[in-house]
């Protein structure tokens, strides 16, 4: 069984890196699918999770499904607000990968926190 | 996650090998016992990689032109059926697994989820229904313009799902939301198991019953509301509230019907106080956390009020009944959801109830009437398309019943049968409001869904034998599965969209004149996934076939001065044909008729449409219109 702390590294890292590469392949115009798929990505695995992770300490599995459903509600709200206030610009979207990146670095430091703590009273 | 208390006949999970070892059993047998159990997880995931691969070469070779009045069933490959009974009867088998359960279970659910909601992806040519090419024009004007066109159409009322998914094609680089639609139902339905699995799981107190459940939902989903929609999005926003609220923001309290009336009774808290025997509800020992969740139903509930007409109404019911029930924890959201629902009407939606009254609340209290329209009304045309929603009709009332026995059978403690029962009586509320469009039904039966499946799975585990409970198990899935194949797929003669069809339609778009007519026989046809303002679209609904025809299509082609254009498709002469009991041949029938007048001239044909530019010459034209 893959331990908590890995697991947090693990994901979080995968989602930093997805994000990068959402912020990234717009700006580079890499090309498609891997444009596609990055930005989709970017969405799917956004802050939702990780998010909700930091703030319920929740299973990843539920933290995964339930943060599906956050990027997407934050996704549809952002898109409306946009266009409700004549701001088209759809890279605001990419507010959303970039706030995976921060909370990515949020939960490595809380992860490396909670290592430091248990390597001083020898429970790591 | 809470953890719920497992049953007695709830075999153990053992995560790691199996290598618990009960105090006094002798280390050889509990190393025995652990090989044996990973022997057995380890042949439930070998069968169902064989269901997989067996379903996906039945797919392969299963021919699109074989499909006829009855749908898909009638092309698929009986492999396939092999497959899908190897799934289930693995996916049964493998409940007693104890070596990662979870892993085993969820990848059958996933195989099955891509088999039978795959199914049309993998058959056809080109990506299905025609309502899903129309989402594709809507997102695609908001991506290019970034405005909205509020009166060309009432779902530009609700448009936060499209204004989404042009946000991201925008920011994607595709130039179409096209792409999504193939895959798109497979991708909603496995997100809606997962998330159903977790509201059972918090509903049944039982990760075992929260399997079954989730294992009834893909097969019991017929209603075919996953398509590329703001309902489908709509929906999985609405499991994910429906999660939040019941498994996080959980409780044990009284209900509000209980408080009322035994007042009297031993009260230590103001109705909060929780069972002593139940475990504390997830989020209680983690109060900051309490903040998030609101956030997250504020966030979802935004989302619905602003995406889809009838989800945040089903939210509202399904919130109130929670807060009454004393199965959550924040009974502010029965005020705060509502609000939300009604703030969204009053001003995001005032374009489409102004001077449109009498459609949002006309059909409020007539029950007889939305209830006609829902179920008789839909029962006519071609024999196969009424033996379709014979069936559909029959698959319901098989699922509705299977819950209400289940409601009957079922001894809960805690008054957990009570909440799992209302949340499904109260899905039945949205007929009292409307027949949207004669759809109601289906809306009804789907949300009804998920506490149906949770009481049909409390039903299973009433058998006295845990085999008996996967026998039953295996054959409601079985007889599930031809039900869900004809109810699902029954209408995909003409719910298909060829590719000869979309080819002339593009055809036509690029060598019409900007503004012109371009008119179709009936609704049923895969257009305006492009240029929706550049052209005027206009369907006909021909139900009759006679010497009338010729004139009626004239009349719609014929006020336009920039030109017109008549658009023959198979969809459309199938769909006359199954749904209003058309010859079979009607279509060929209009095009001769079209063929041999002078006004008329054929420009576009291949073997799915056939495209007839008008050519006005006054005298004939006078003498047609007659």
């Amino acid at each position: 069984m893959i331990s908590d702390k890995r697991a947090d590294v693990t994901i979080a890292t995968v989602a930093a890196a997805l994000a990068v590469l959402a912020i990234a392949a717009p700006a580079m115009s890499i090309g498609q699918p891997v444009q596609f798929l990055a930005t989709l990505g970017g969405i799917l695995l956004g802050p939702g999770a990780l998010a909700y992770r930091i703030a319920t300490g929740s299973r990843w599995i539920e933290c995964l499904i339930v943060g599906v459903a956050i990027d997407i509600a934050t996704l549809m709200v952002l898109a409306l607000t946009a266009v409700a206030v004549h701001f088209w610009h759809p890279k605001v979207e990419l507010i959303i990968p970039a706030a995976t990146c921060v909370l990515a670095i949020v939960l490595y430091r809380r992860t490396a926190r909670t290592g430091q703590e248990g390597d001083r009273y020898g429970n790591c | 996650m809470p953890h719920p208390r497992l049953d007695h006949s709830e075999p153990e999970v053992v995560p790691d090998g199996g290598q618990s070892q009960p105090p006094g059993v002798p280390v050889s047998r509990v190393q025995a016992g652990g090989t044996r159990e990973k022997r057995r997880s380890l042949l439930g995931f070998a069968l169902c990689l064989a269901g997989l691969a067996i379903g996906f070469y039945a797919l392969k070779h299963s021919p699109a032109a074989s499909i006829g009045r009855y749908g898909l069933i009638q092309a698929l490959s009986p492999l396939y059926y092999i497959a899908l009974l190897l799934l289930i009867i693995s996916f049964a088998w493998s409940l007693r697994a104890k070596w990662h359960r979870s892993a085993l279970l969820g990848t059958h659910l996933a195989f099955l989820v891509f088999l039978v909601h795959g199914a049309p992806a993998m058959i056809e040519a080109a990506p299905r229904f025609a309502t899903a090419y129309l989402h594709v024009g809507f997102v695609g004007y908001i991506a290019n313009t970034g405005t909205l066109l509020q009166n060309y159409d009432a779902r530009f009322s609700w448009p936060s799902f499209f204004e989404g998914v042009a946000m991201l094609d925008k920011v994607a680089g595709v130039g179409s939301a096209d792409v999504f639609l193939r895959w798109w139902p497979v991708a909603m339905n496995l997100i809606y198991v997962a998330l159903i699995f977790g509201i059972a799981n918090g509903l049944l107190r039982s990760e075992l019953k929260a399997w079954v459940a989730a294992g009834l939902f893909p097969l019991a989903n017929w209603v075919g509301q996953d398509y590329f929609s703001p309902q489908a999005t709509g929906y999985l926003l609405y499991l994910a509230f429906l999660y939040v609220l019941i498994v996080p923001l959980g409780a044990r309290d009284r209900p509000a019907w209980q408080s009322l009336f035994r007042r009297r009774r031993v009260d230590p808290g103001p109705g909060r106080q929780a069972q002593p025997d139940e475990p504390p509800p997830q989020g209680q020992e983690r109060p900051r956390a309490v903040g998030f969740y609101l956030g997250v139903l504020v966030l979802l509930m935004a989302a619905m009020a602003t995406g889809h007409q009838l989800t945040p109404i089903m939210a509202v019911i399904s919130t109130i009944v929670l807060v009454a029930a004393g199965r959550t924890r924040v009974r502010g959201v029965a005020v705060v959801v509502p609000l939300m629902a009604i703030g969204w009407i009053c001003y995001g939606a005032v374009t489409f109830w102004s001077g449109h009254i009498g459609m949002l609340i006309g059909g409020f209290g007539n029950l007889g009437g939305n209830v006609g329209s829902a179920v008789v009304q839909r029962v006519t045309g071609n024999p196969a398309h009424q033996h379709i929603v014979d069936i559909r009709l029959l698959t319901a009332a098989f699922v509705w019943g299977l819950a209400l026995l289940g409601a009957l059978t079922w001894r809960s403690r805690n008054g957990d049968r009570t909440v799992v029962l209302l949340l499904f009586l109260g899905s039945f509320c949205m007929i009292a409001g409307g027949n949207y469009g004669g759809e109601g039904m289906l809306r009804i039966y789907l949300f009804s869904l998920p506490p149906a499946v949770c009481l049909i799975a409390a039903l299973i585990f009433k058998l006295p034998r845990f085999w008996q409970g996967q026998v039953a198990l295996g054959c409601a899935l079985a007889l599930l599965t031809p039900l869900f194949l004809l109810a699902r797929w029954g209408n995909e003669l003409y719910e298909m969209a060829r590719p000869g069809e979309l080819a002339a339609v593009t055809k036509l778009q690029e060598t019409a004149a900007p503004d012109s007519s371009l008119v179709s026989l009936n609704g049923f046809i895969a257009w305006k996934y492009t240029n929706i303002l550049e052209f005027q679209y206009l369907s006909m609904d021909v139900q009759t076939l006679g010497p009338q025809t010729l004139p009626q299509v004239t009349a719609m082609v014929d006020n336009n001065p920039r030109g017109g254009y008549v658009i023959i498709t198979a969809d459309q002469t199938e769909y006359g044909w199954l749904a209003y009991g058309l010859p079979r041949d009607w279509g060929t029938t209009v095009e001769r008729m079209l063929a041999h007048s002078p006004n008329y001239k054929l420009i576009i044909k291949n073997p799915d449409a056939e495209v007839f530019q008008y050519i006005p010459h006054p005298a004939v034209t006078a003498v047609e219109k007659k």
